[in-house]
């Protein structure tokens, strides 16, 4: 099938999923519906228990790291000329959002897009750094104040053939007044939305994420091989996403792409920030006038002792390590139930939520974290075909275009936007969404048979399904 | 399946074998190379290699020992250095990255053999590691079933019997079925010298390069492209430039060839119960030290700095008229198109590295190279016929060569880079300067690898 066949029988496809999607909606008006965010207390943004003096000392530091917002100039802030400063710039020359603590705000630090209702900024944060310091950037169509932040990506380029799949930034650092002389125009994203050529994430909250770094392979293949008649009835397979160079399961991102926490918030730093550092040493975009900092931008700190905040702490890394061990230390979100105790957790387990949406892992001995911690994180961190309806056409590593890794669901109910995209802020949509039928180009939803068996529990069943998912 | 080399056999009937695979595809040149030039084999004298970079600064040489003692250290599954196994290669890295200098690449004499039974350790020798040969790791291009595709490193050692490791129970990968099955490749090791300049070159500097002398390159049947890395820049170490960055390399080598955990690889590749006696990761983000700053981050970044800061290896001090001739011959037949001369780095955050131009003799992309190298391994965008142009820089003082070290001789390893097509891959990429090679009077194809021996 070519390309433009392929397009086509997504689009047919889509269609008929929003046909099915009205009837859904129709039953869901019948039964159940979301009660919304879970009113505070905030159930995230603490840190891990047991840690020694010296981390707890260092943590405003890491958590300085993840606040921090970037300008484009990377300022010598020390006295002393041999060294290389921590970073505070290196924003672009393209970018999404100047610090980590933008878009992973909700419900704390260290969470998922912002939106209404949330419990800091109830806005689109994009709206506060798109024109910031004089930049000249239009906010794209499908970034509106009350929606997710939302990352693109182009899934061919520009002949419409040739896998891309790479993030096209939102925006450039051209105007700022910290930018003089770069002229740098932002992709054209009305052209490859008329192309059927632009696709969508939003941020995945980071919780627990020092956690899911250390579950094990040999964990995830044994919940993998576990229930396999039960899974084979459903139509459930999943695979894990592999590394090829060493053969482990990358445990990261929409697609589980990324193999390690360290490696992903150094990737995020540059992709969404554009600060290169030593993982990704060059900007992502080079126009001559734009680069206007040695690279990398944030480097490692070669003086030994000399630190113009503490001269006491060590200040040997880069803002890419300082970030990702904020983010390691961050605990799991605590539900506000007992798991194991209520009748929605029972239903999500009976119609098969749980075959992927895999309560627990349970880590092994940690060096610099507690042993044997049990994992709530409701994913078995593998992809699964999802159909044409979700399907973003990206293929990263083993993951396909309809691929996507069972998004953990710990913290669902304090979260504003769910499903890749940020597609619908209704839980109960987000549940039918998972349900697809076969196109042209890809299979049915591996959740099909669970979702129609969601469709026919009792009202009073769904609504405590709903409500377990509203009490994680 | 795509064409498998083997060094199963011994080293004379592999030559034999190649002989005929060569033969096969281009008998002219074996006709020729056989009155043709002479290898005058790895260059004497002083090591071309393994000082720092000029231009540090006075706290970068303060800590550089820190880093290199790092790179040196022998490792130990259970007492510090802590970590090995359960499966591994090497116990530290200059075992390997060993000639003419630490941070270099196979020596002449194979260091697996000291290392395999150590402490007790009950490895068989795999039949492809031989005493002469090179340090090569090994992949299986497909899992068992014969047509997933597979390609990750299957450690040639374990810890079981080691001392240090009471109670471990798990055997070597079963190298010999997998050689019966043809489905075992190579890999040797890659010097990494001057590393710190490659890393930092832009990727429209890269890109700028694949896009000169289009015309040349066309009539040659030159093309290639970049290996492309998770933020959509050019990846550039590692035989199929699979690495974007030095700590991302060092991470994962680290896991890979010693069995050490770490912040960018967490898991142990062999999960085998009872064999992991470390916490996770085994290393790790060091909270304890103040002051000796090269302890915080953990053992890759001291990897990725004492790679950053080894200097180019230094071709000899004054090329020969045989030599310069050579050069100007590698240039006019078309080496040069691939194996780029001249690279010049970016203003750059490390003093050292910054607006530096450098020789390292490749174009950071990879290139079809037909069956006969093909090992049939895809990683990322780069197929199983693809390599990334070999940096030539210190080419003259190392022993074993092609990625798989198949040949200790630089004229045989030219010749290896001609190919015809197959029924799985294209013909390779270099058959237009290989030929123009062979078209050559015998003296100056002697000046041509006269001058590769002098870099």
């Amino acid at each position: 099938m070519n390309n433009r066949a392929a397009k086509s029988g997504v689009a047919v496809a889509s269609g008929v999923c929003f046909l099915l999607l009205g009837v859904g909606i129709a039953l869901q008006a019948q039964t159940a519906t979301d009660p919304g965010l879970r009113p505070p207390p905030i159930d995230a943004g603490n840190f891990v228990s047991g840690l020694t003096s010296q981390q707890m000392g260092m943590l405003p530091d890491f958590t300085n790291a993840f606040n921090r917002v970037v300008a484009v100039p990377n300022v010598p802030g020390t006295p002393n000329p041999n060294s290389v400063p921590p970073v505070f710039g290196g924003l672009g020359p393209v970018f999404n959002s100047n610090s980590c603590v933008s878009c992973h705000s909700q419900p704390a630090a260290g969470g998922s897009s912002p939106g209404p209702g949330g419990f800091g900024s109830t806005t689109n944060p994009l709206f506060s750094v798109y024109q910031l310091d004089g930049a000249v950037n239009t906010m794209p169509a499908f970034i509106t104040t009350t929606g997710p932040v939302l990352v693109p990506r182009f899934p061919y380029m520009s002949d419409l053939v040739t896998p891309d799949g790479q993030v096209h930034q939102l925006f450039t650092i051209q105007g700022r007044k910290d930018a003089s002389g770069c002229v740098l125009a932002q992709p054209n994203f009305v052209q490859a939305a008329s192309q059927n050529n632009l696709v969508f994430r939003q941020p995945i909250p980071l919780y627990g994420d020092g956690w899911i770094d250390l579950v094990q392979d040999s964990s995830i293949y044994a919940n993998m091989n576990a229930n396999l008649t039960l899974k084979q009835q459903l139509g459930i397979t999943g695979h894990p996403n592999i590394i090829v160079n060493d053969g482990s399961i990358s445990h990261f991102g929409w697609k589980a792409q990324i193999k390690s926490l360290k490696e992903m918030v150094a990737l995020e730093q540059q992709v969404e920030k554009g600060v290169s550092n030593v993982f990704f040493p060059n900007e992502q975009n080079e126009t001559p006038g734009c680069v206007l900092n040695a690279v990398p931008e944030d480097g490692d700190y070669y003086a030994v002792g000399q630190s113009i905040v503490d001269p006491t702490r060590d200040q040997f890394t880069g803002d890419a390590q300082r970030a990702t061990l904020f983010v390691r230390f961050l605990d799991q979100p605590t539900p506000a139930v007992l798991l194991g105790t209520t009748n929605g957790q029972t239903q999500f387990n009976n119609v098969g939520c749980v075959l992927c949406h895999n309560q627990t892992f349970v880590t092994p001995l940690g060096s610099i974290m507690n042993n044997n911690v049990s994992v709530n994180l409701f994913s078995d961190l593998l992809v699964h075909h999802m159909g044409a309806c979700l399907a973003d056409n990206i293929v990263q590593g083993s993951a396909q275009g309809d691929e996507f890794r069972t998004a953990p669901l710990w913290g669902a109910g304090q979260r504003i936007f769910f499903l890749h995209d940020g597609r619908t802020s209704n839980i109960v949509t987000a549940i039918e969404d998972h349900f697809c039928n076969a196109s042209g180009v890809y299979g049915p939803s591996e959740a099909n048979a669970v979702i129609t068996a969601f469709n026919g529990l009792t009202p009073g069943n769904q609504q405590d399904l709903i409500s377990f998912l509203r009490n994680l | 399946m795509p064409a498998k080399t083997k060094t199963l056999q011994s080293k004379t009937t592999r030559r034999s074998t190649i002989g005929v695979v060569l033969a096969m595809f281009c008998g002219a040149v074996m006709v020729l190379s056989a009155a043709g030039p002479t290898d005058p084999g790895v260059r004497g004298g002083k090591a071309g290699a393994g000082s720092t970079i000029a231009g540090m600064t006075a706290d970068q040489t303060h800590q550089f020992p820190g880093y290199k003692a790092v790179f040196i250290e022998v490792n130990n599954q259970a007492t510090n250095p802590v970590g090995l196994g359960p499966g591994y290669d090497g116990d530290g890295c200059q075992v390997c990255h060993a000639q003419p200098a630490i941070g270099g690449s196979s020596p002449a004499v194979n260091p697996l053999f000291s290392v395999y039974q150590l402490a007790g350790a009950q490895n068989v020798m795999p039949s492809f590691i031989s005493t002469n040969g090179p340090v090569v790791n090994a992949r299986s291009p497909l899992m068992p079933d014969g047509v997933t595709p597979d390609g990750h490193v299957q450690q040639l050692f374990t810890i079981t019997g080691r001392s240090d490791s009471p109670g471990c129970v798990t055997s070597q990968p079963n190298f010999s079925s997998e050689l019966a099955e043809n489905n075992l490749v190579f890999r040797q090791t890659t010097p990494v010298f001057g590393l710190g300049l490659m890393e930092i070159v832009q990727n429209s500097a890269i890109l700028a390069n694949m896009a000169a002398n289009a015309s040349q390159k066309l009539a040659l049947g030159i093309s290639g492209h970049p290996s492309l890395a998770a933020d959509g820049s050019i990846s550039r170490f590692g035989w199929k430039a699979q690495g974007r960055s030095l700590i991302l390399f060092s991470g994962e080598a680290y896991n890979i060839e010693e069995g050490i955990t770490n912040e960018l690889s967490p898991n142990e590749i062999n999960q085998t119960p009872g064999c992991d006696f470390n916490s996770y990761t085994e290393d790790h983000t060091n909270f304890v030290t103040k002051f000796a700053a090269h302890d915080f981050d953990g053992d890759p970044e001291d990897l990725a700095n004492t790679m950053r800061f080894l200097a180019p290896p230094a071709p000899v001090a004054k090329f020969t008229a045989s030599e310069l001739a050579g050069q100007t011959q590698f240039n006019t037949i078309g080496c040069s198109l691939c194996h780029t001369p001249s690279f010049t780095t970016p203003a750059g955050s490390v003093t050292a590295l910054s607006n530096i131009n450098f020789s390292p003799f490749t174009d950071m992309i990879v290139h079809h190279m037909g069956p006969c190298l093909a090992d049939g391994v895809i990683q990322g965008n780069v197929m199983g016929d693809e390599f990334r142009t070999a940096p030539l820089w210190g080419v003259g003082q190392r022993v074993f060569f092609m990625h798989d070290g198949r040949t200790t001789n630089i004229v045989q390893a030219v010749q290896d880079h001609s190919c015809a097509a197959n029924a799985t891959y294209q013909a390779s990429e270099a058959n237009a300067v290989i030929a123009a090679f062979n078209k050559l009077s015998e003296p100056l194809q002697q000046d041509i690898i006269n001058y590769l021996r002098a870099l």
